[in-house]
C-alpha cells in the first residue's frame, strides 16, 4: 500500500461514531413512528389516500391484510419487497398486485424461496404478459385494464362527425383465469360499456369504413410515454383502430414522460389545425390549459385513461378504464380463494401518488370490507 | 496501513445495523441464517457494480453509467438468449463485452481526451439507456419493451443463476468470488499500487512513471465488465431483460462505496471497505423492510446515512 504523508490529520474516531449514532437514532425514530401508526386500526379505508399503510378493520378478524407495500409499479421492487414479506410471514394466502409486472415479481420471489401456498392476482391482462403468466401458472388471475385504443378512435370519429358525446365513459374489465383464457376472459361490464355500444349503434353512418373520397379527418395522439408495455399496447391498439378507417389520417407522438414536451405536442397539433386530438395526459392539471386552447380552436379533444383535472369545458370527452371495479373484482376473487375461513392477504401497490394505484387500492379495500361484513353476518346467524 | 480507522468505522457501521436488526428483528426473521444468505444473493447486482465503481473511485473518478450499462448488457444477454437461441456462455461473453466496450468508451474519454469523469460517464449513461431501449426493435418488438421468456419455459442457465447450491444462492457465490478475487488482486498487484498512486496524486504518479492514462481507462473498462456481469445476474433473478433495469444503481453503488469509507477524492481505500458498504446498506434496507417501514421513509433514512458518511469523509482531509 502507499505510504501517506503524516500531514493528513484523521478525524478522531469518537466523533464519527457519534455522528453515526445520531443517524441511527433518526432511523430508529422513523421506524418506531411507523410501527405505531401501523398498530392502530383506523377507518374503513373509505377513500383517503393517507390510509394506504393502515390495515382496514374487517368485521371478521380471521381475514387480515398482513402487509401493504408501495412497489411503484415495478416488478423488481415488488420482488424485493415480497422477499422480506416471505421472511416475516410463514403463511400468505393471497397476493394482490396493482399490475402484472409486480404480480410476476412477487411470484418469482415465492418461487425462488420455494413457497407455493399463495395465489396471486394481477392487473393489466396484456396478451403477451399477464395472460401468458396466468397460462404458465405464475398468476391465478389478471384483470384487463382497457387501453381504450379502439374506443378512442371511434369517439374521435363520432366527434368529428358532430355527434354529441357524453362527458365521461368508463369501460369495464375482463377477468382472465386459466379456465377463461381460451374463451376470451370473463367480462365484468360497466354502464360505460353499454353507453359506448349504444352510441356506436345509433351513429353507424359516422363509423363507416367506406366513406366518400373527399372526407379526411386528421387525428393526432399525444401520448405521455412509451415506456411501459401497457402504453406500447395502447399505441398498437390506436394504430390498428385508425387503420380500419380510410377517412382518418392518424399521427402519433410521444412526450417521453415530459409534461412540457406533451404540451408542445398539443400546441403543434393546434397549429396544424387537426380535427381531433387524443391525449393521455402525463399529469392532470398541467395539460388542461393546452387542451382548452384546442377546444377553443374548434378541435375535438378526447382524453384517454387519465383525467385532465380541469373543468369540463377543457375537453370533449373522457374515456378510461374503471380501476375501482377492477379492485373490487380482485377482492371478490381473493375472497373466493380464501373461503369463509379467512386468511392472510398482501397488497403490492403501484405508485400511490398516481390515481390508478389509489383507485385499485380503494376498490379492493372497500369491497373486502363490504363482503367480509356479509360473511361475518352469515357466520353469526349460523352459530 | 497507517491508521486502522476506516475499516474500524466501516465495521462499526455494519455492527450498528446488525444491532438494529437484532432489536427490531421482524418476529425473529432476522435471526434466520437463510435470510442473510438470500440477502447476499439479492445484493448480487449492486455488489458486482460496486466493485467496478470502487475501482473507478479509487482512481479519482466516478462512473454514472453503471446502471444503464447493467440494462444494456442485460438486454443484450436476454435478447441473444431468447431470440437467437445462442448458448449461454456465448451470450454472456457478448454481454460482458458490450459492458467492456461501454467502459472503454468512457475510459477513452477520460484517459485520452481528458473529459471530466462526471460528464463522460453521464453521456455514456444516456447513450447506454437509449441503446437498451432500442434493442427490442432488432428483435422485431416495440422499442422499450422487455425481453421476457415466453410461457413457463425459462432458459436453464437463468434458473440456475437465480437458484442455489445447497442453501447458498448462486448469485451470492458469484459476488463473493468476484469481490475476494479483485480485492486480493488490488492489494497484491502492481496495478493496484498504480491505481492508488494515480488516484492520490495523478501528477506525482505520472512523474514516478505510472502510466496514469492507461490505469484510469482500465478502471472504466473493468467497471463496464462488472456492470455487464451484474446485468446477467439481474436478468436471471428478475427473469427478464428490462431496459429500465438498474435505475439509480449508479447512486446506490456510489453510496455503498462512500459509506464503506472509500474517499471520493480517490487514492484512499480498498475494495473491502466498499464491500462492507454494500453489506451495510443492503442489510439496513432489509431491516427496514422486515419492519414494514414504508419505502418513502426508507429513502429518507438511507439519505441521512449517506450524508453522515460523506460528512465524516470531508473532515478526513
Amino acid at each position: 500500500m502507499i505510504r501517506r504523508s503524516p500531514s493528513n490529520v484523521p478525524v478522531p474516531p469518537r466523533r464519527s461514531a457519534l455522528l453515526l449514532t445520531i443517524a441511527t437514532l433518526v432511523a430508529v425514530a422513523a421506524c418506531s413512528g411507523d410501527g405505531a401508526s401501523e398498530g392502530g386500526a383506523s377507518g374503513t379505508g373509505d377513500g383517503g389516500t393517507g390510509s394506504n399503510t393502515a390495515p382496514p378493520k374487517f368485521a371478521d378478524d380471521s381475514f387480515r391484510i398482513v402487509h401493504t407495500a408501495d412497489a411503484r409499479w415495478k416488478g423488481d421492487v415488488a420482488q424485493r419487497e415480497m422477499e422480506a414479506v416471505l421472511e416475516r410471514f410463514p403463511q400468505i394466502d393471497v397476493i394482490y398486485a396493482h399490475n402484472d409486472a409486480m404480480a410476476r415479481g412477487a411470484a418469482l420471489a415465492c418461487q425462488q424461496k420455494g413457497r407455493t401456498e399463495m395465489r396471486i392476482l394481477g392487473v393489466d391482462g396484456l396478451p403477451d404478459e399477464g395472460r401468458k403468466w396466468v397460462e404458465a401458472g405464475l398468476l391465478e388471475a389478471t384483470y384487463t385494464y382497457p387501453t381504450c385504443g379502439d374506443e378512442a378512435i371511434k369517439l374521435a370519429l363520432l366527434a368529428c362527425n358532430g355527434v354529441d358525446l357524453p362527458k365521461r365513459i368508463q369501460l369495464g374489465t375482463r377477468q382472465w383465469t386459466k379456465g377463461s383464457l381460451a374463451s376470451g376472459g370473463g367480462p365484468i361490464n360497466s354502464p360505460g360499456e353499454f353507453m359506448f355500444t349504444n352510441l356506436c349503434a345509433q351513429n353507424g353512418a359516422a363509423l363507416t369504413t367506406a366513406p366518400k373520397e373527399d372526407v379526411i379527418f386528421r387525428i393526432g395522439m399525444a401520448q405521455c410515454t412509451d415506456d411501459e408495455p401497457w402504453r406500447v399496447q395502447m399505441g398498437k391498439d390506436l394504430k390498428a383502430a385508425a387503420a380500419k378507417f380510410p377517412q382518418i389520417e392518424y399521427v402519433y407522438r410521444s412526450a417521453n414522460d415530459d409534461v412540457e414536451t406533451q404540451r408542445g405536442i398539443v400546441r403543434d397539433f393546434i397549429a396544424q389545425n387537426l380535427n381531433a386530438i387524443l391525449i393521455s395526459p402525463k399529469e392532470s392539471r398541467a395539460l388542461a390549459s393546452a387542451c382548452r386552447e384546442a377546444v377553443d380552436a374548434g378541435i375535438k379533444v378526447i382524453v384517454i385513461d387519465r383525467e385532465l383535472g380541469g373543468d369540463d369545458g377543457d375537453f370533449t370527452t373522457f374515456i378510461g378504464g374503471n380501476n375501482e371495479r377492477i379492485g373490487a373484482a380482485a377482492a371478490r376473487q381473493a375472497l373466493a380463494i380464501l373461503g369463509n375461513g379467512g386468511g392472510t392477504i398482501v397488497e403490492l401497490q403501484g405508485l400511490m401518488t398516481s390515481s390508478p394505484a389509489q383507485e385499485r387500492h380503494r376498490g379492493f379495500r372497500d369491497e373486502l370490507v363490504r363482503e367480509i361484513e356479509v360473511i361475518h353476518r352469515h357466520k353469526q346467524r349460523n352459530k | 496501513m497507517r491508521s486502522p480507522a476506516p475499516i474500524t468505522r466501516a465495521l462499526a457501521a455494519l455492527g450498528l445495523v446488525i444491532g438494529l436488526g437484532a432489536i427490531w428483528n421482524g418476529d425473529g426473521a432476522f435471526f434466520r441464517p437463510r435470510l442473510h444468505l438470500d440477502l447476499l444473493g439479492a445484493l448480487g447486482t449492486v455488489g458486482l457494480c460496486a466493485i467496478g465503481q470502487c475501482l473507478v473511485i479509487l482512481g479519482g473518478g466516478i462512473d454514472l453509467s453503471v446502471g444503464a450499462v447493467v440494462a444494456l448488457a442485460g438486454m443484450t444477454f436476454a435478447g441473444l438468449q431468447l431470440h437467437t437461441e445462442l448458448p449461454w456462455p456465448l451470450a454472456a461473453t457478448i454481454a460482458v463485452a458490450v459492458g467492456a466496450a461501454a467502459g472503454l468508451f468512457s475510459g477513452t474519454l477520460v484517459g485520452r481526451l481528458r473529459v471530466q469523469p462526471f460528464l463522460a460517464t453521464l453521456a455514456m449513461m444516456v447513450i447506454a439507456r437509449g441503446l437498451a431501449r432500442f434493442l427490442p426493435e432488432l428483435a422485431g418488438q416495440a422499442a422499450s419493451s422487455r425481453f421476457i421468456p415466453p410461457g413457463s419455459r425459462d432458459p436453464g442457465f437463468w434458473t440456475w443463476l437465480a437458484g442455489r447450491v445447497g442453501p447458498v444462492p448462486v448469485a451470492a457465490i458469484v459476488l463473493v468470488t468476484a469481490t475476494v478475487t479483485v480485492g486480493v488482486w488490488l492489494q497484491r498487484s502492481v496495478f493496484g499500487r498504480h491505481l492508488l498512486a494515480t488516484g492520490h496524486n495523478p501528477e506525482a504518479a505520472r512523474l514516478a512513471g505510472v502510466p496514469t492514462r492507461r490505469v484510469l481507462a482500465a478502471t472504466y473498462v473493468l467497471s463496464g465488465v462488472f456492470a455487464g456481469l451484474a446485468g446477467i445476474v439481474q436478468v436471471a433473478r428478475n427473469v427478464q431483460g428490462n431496459p429500465s433495469a438498474g435505475e439509480l444503481l449508479e447512486l446506490q453503488t456510489i453510496a455503498a462505496v462512500v459509506v464503506g469509507g472509500v474517499s471520493l477524492q480517490g487514492g484512499r481505500g480498498n475494495l473491502w471497505l466498499a464491500a462492507l458498504g454494500v453489506l451495510t446498506l443492503g442489510l439496513l434496507e432489509k431491516v427496514l423492510a422486515l419492519n414494514g417501514v414504508p419505502s418513502h421513509w426508507r429513502l429518507v433514512i438511507q439519505g441521512f446515512i449517506i450524508l453522515t458518511a460523506v460528512l465524516l469523509q470531508d473532515r478526513q482531509r
